[in-house]
């Protein structure tokens, strides 16, 4: 075996090593990191689990989940391993580094392995897609690269199949196959029949269940966050994107990113690389559909755009390479010792991300499961809860759920307006529905639980501590008798 | 070819270290102590003497912030910060002396000194005096009167109490107390060999070392293969 082909193999057997190491130290490192929406999820798949059907409150089909594929795929590993937030954060460690990989195989295909190593470096520890392990993101990025490695081998067969699985994952997912298919158009001149119906066969029997069983095939949670997104207090989808690069923006070794990435964006387009547009044109398809949407800011809406920011970084960094080698042939010995340098370099904030979420969970987490967990244990069964957050209570809680963001009741969410506020659609609630018990993180929600009518309706019955500083008190409320 | 390795070698230590400081940079010290307070101890003045005792969990000890209250007065006279090893240890090992006039109502008040080298599991007891306050002209601790930190208990006037002081123990952040800390935050709450924290030591040699392994083949290709 020549030195070269030694070197080829080398590559993706370390690669391969790496992905694994990382799986295991995302995995294990953030066992219990969690958000409060993938919970909802959770509360899904156990509800499966149970025999209680495709439902949050059991007995009430509203399909407050956005992602039924990965609620269903919770649902069958859940008979393995009932833990479902640990579950959810294996899979999501796996997905992460089989995206990492699908990256890598990509750009080796694409003819650029090492553009390939690059980007899948960047892609393995990417801050915006690890802060959403426990989510379906995860699971949903790698489905969409597989679709693209897919295609970019000409196996369109199974090209389609992985849109179709996307597109179950996440309503969104559609514009995978979207993408997809004008390339096809495009490039092959032809329109891929076979492919649509493998789609369609695929996607068809969830939406027709869901029109069937929820009355409606797309989730609620699209009209309640376009809702959410209507109203002055909450931030649109482009302004959390600007948001994002600014905070970004403020560390500067990941200006450094932005200065590749716009060269790799010149690269693309100077060379004509049309072929790695797919996924380029994917990313810009999704953002322009959640700004058409206009559904309000949630920050694992953003984790889907790592893949094209961690390409493009690579294509700059490997381009700008080229051309310098190119331009300075003296500079050629050097390239190596440049290219491990502009990597390094990118991946120095990556790396002091990671390290920082590895350390720091959301202390809300541990006061929401403690509060769950009371009510579970304190409450009748029936017992109905007001919750602003119905993620981690709820699905720790058991209990039916009124929750003031309007996810699982869309009446709450027809009460938004520009003007109002979160106070407003949880009096309503509160007023409307009559909880058994109401929930309310400290300082959250004063209006309300300083009023007269809550007073005397509601009083305080326990105040649920997380322990540690910075952390603050979740109050619960009863109806008076 | 040798001195290009060469090249390749250095840039690799000199970027993973530049990779190694970026990512110990953002890992904090983590703060120990109890942070409730229900209710003030009471003045501190004359002969009183209220404090705590602690255990260290790392090196470098060289912070004790103390939740004190000034009863929404200026008060004028000296509190003195005493660190010693136990209660009965007849050697202070440093005092901090503050004005209390510099002492804000209602908050933390940070006690720093150099740091302490080998505190890492070592037991420690502060307490404060005032003997020049008087009723009035005084401040206060505030207290948790439950047991909830149970690495130490509150001391009042050298006898034992059940409770604790709100208080805080801080370390220097060094690179090694950081690594640690790292360490001890991956192995925390988990179960046998998932929660030994050798474990997360090789797991990060094994990614390190694939990263070098990697990156070094990677560094190969693109002389040989992709470049014109």
């Amino acid at each position: 075996m020549s030195h070269l082909s030694t070197a080829r193999v080398a590559q993706p057997v370390a690669l391969v090593c790496l992905a694994i190491g990382l799986a295991l130290l995302v995995f294990l490192g953030l066992i219990d990191y969690g958000y409060d929406d993938p919970f909802i999820t959770y509360r899904y798949a156990q509800n499966l689990l149970r025999g209680h059907g495709f439902v949050y409150n059991v007995g009430s089909r509203v399909q407050s989940t956005t992602t039924p594929l990965y609620t269903l795929l919770l649902a069958l590993l859940g008979r393995l391993w009932s833990d479902l937030p640990r579950l959810s954060n294996l899979i999501g460690a796996l997905s992460l580094e089989a995206g990492a990989l699908l990256l890598y195989l990509l750009g080796r295909r694409l003819g650029q392995p090492v553009t390939g190593v690059a980007a899948a470096l960047l892609y393995a520890i990417s801050p915006l897609l690890i802060s959403t392990l426990g989510a379906e993101t995860l699971f949903y990025t790698a489905l969409a690269l597989a679709a693209f490695f897919a295609y970019t081998t000409q196996r369109f067969d199974l090209a389609a199949t992985f849109a179709a699985l996307v597109a179950l994952t996440r309503a969104d997912g559609i514009l995978v196959a979207v993408a997809l298919g004008l390339h096809y158009l495009a490039f092959e001149n032809k329109i891929p029949w076979r492919q649509a119906f493998i789609f369609v066969l695929i996607v068809v029997p969830w939406y027709g269940f869901a029109w069937l069983y929820f009355g409606s095939p797309l989730p609620t949670t699209l009209y309640t966050k376009q809702q959410q997104g209507a109203m002055l207090i909450s931030d649109s989808f482009w302004q959390g994107l600007l948001q994002q690069l600014h905070r970004y923006g403020q560390v500067p070794l990941y200006r450094l990113h932005a200065v590749f990435m716009l060269l790799g964006m010149a690269w693309v387009i100077g060379a004509r690389a049309w072929r790695w547009l797919p996924l380029l044109f994917w990313t810009a398809l999704y953002v322009a559909a959640y700004v058409a949407l206009g559904v309000s800011r949630y920050f694992w809406y953003y984790g889907p755009l790592a893949p094209a920011a961690a390409l493009l970084t690579a294509l700059g960094l490997t381009a700008c390479l080229r051309w310098l080698a190119r331009r300075w042939r003296r500079l050629r010995p050097c390239t190596p010792a440049l290219l491990l340098l502009g990597a390094l370099l990118l991946l120095a904030p990556e790396a002091g991300t990671l390290a920082y979420r590895l350390q720091h969970t959301d202390h809300r987490q541990t006061a929401y499961r403690k509060t769950g967990e009371w009510l579970a244990a304190h409450t009748p069964a029936d017992a109905s809860v007001g919750l602003l957050e119905v993620g981690i209570i709820g699905y720790y809680a058991q209990r039916p759920v009124i929750d003031f963001a309007g996810l699982i009741q869309p009446t709450v969410a027809g009460q938004m307006a520009a003007e109002s506020t979160y106070e407003d659609t949880a009096s309503w609630a509160v007023q409307t529905y009559r909880p058994d018990y109401v929930v309310v993180p400290n300082g959250w929600l004063p209006a309300m639980t300083q009023s007269d009518w809550f007073d005397t309706q509601y009083m305080p019955i326990a105040h649920i501590f997380a322990g540690g500083f910075g952390a603050n008190p979740v109050h619960i409320y009863t109806q008076r008798k | 070819m040798r001195r290009e390795i060469v090249l390749v070698w250095l840039v690799l230590a000199a970027g993973l270290i530049v990779v190694g400081y970026s990512t110990l940079e953002r890992i904090t010290m983590p703060v120990d102590g109890q942070p409730t307070h229900p209710e003030p101890v009471g003045q501190l003045m004359g002969s009183e003497t209220v404090g705590q005792t602690f255990l260290s969990r790392y090196d470098g000890l060289n912070r004790i912030d103390v939740f004190l209250g000034a009863y929404a007065r200026p008060n004028t006279q000296d509190v003195i910060f005493y660190l010693k090893t136990a209660p009965d240890a007849p050697a202070d090992i440093l005092t901090v002396a503050v004005n209390a006039s510099a002492v804000q109502d209602y908050a933390y008040h940070a006690f720093t000194f150099p740091p302490i080298p080998d505190s890492a599991g070592q037991s420690y007891f502060f307490y404060l005096t005032s003997p020049s306050s008087e009723s009035g002209d005084a401040i206060t601790t505030w207290k948790q009167t439950t047991d909830l930190y149970p690495e130490g208990h509150m001391v009042q006037n050298g006898l034992i109490q059940v409770g604790d002081l709100d208080f805080q123990v801080h370390y220097q952040p060094t690179v090694l107390n950081r690594l640690v800390a790292l360490l001890d935050r991956l192995a925390q709450d988990k179960p046998s060999i998932w929660g030994d924290k050798r474990l997360y030591v090789v797991l990060l040699g094994w990614v390190i070392g694939s990263a070098i392994w990697l990156l070094t083949r990677t560094a190969q290709e693109f002389l040989e293969d992709e470049l014109p």
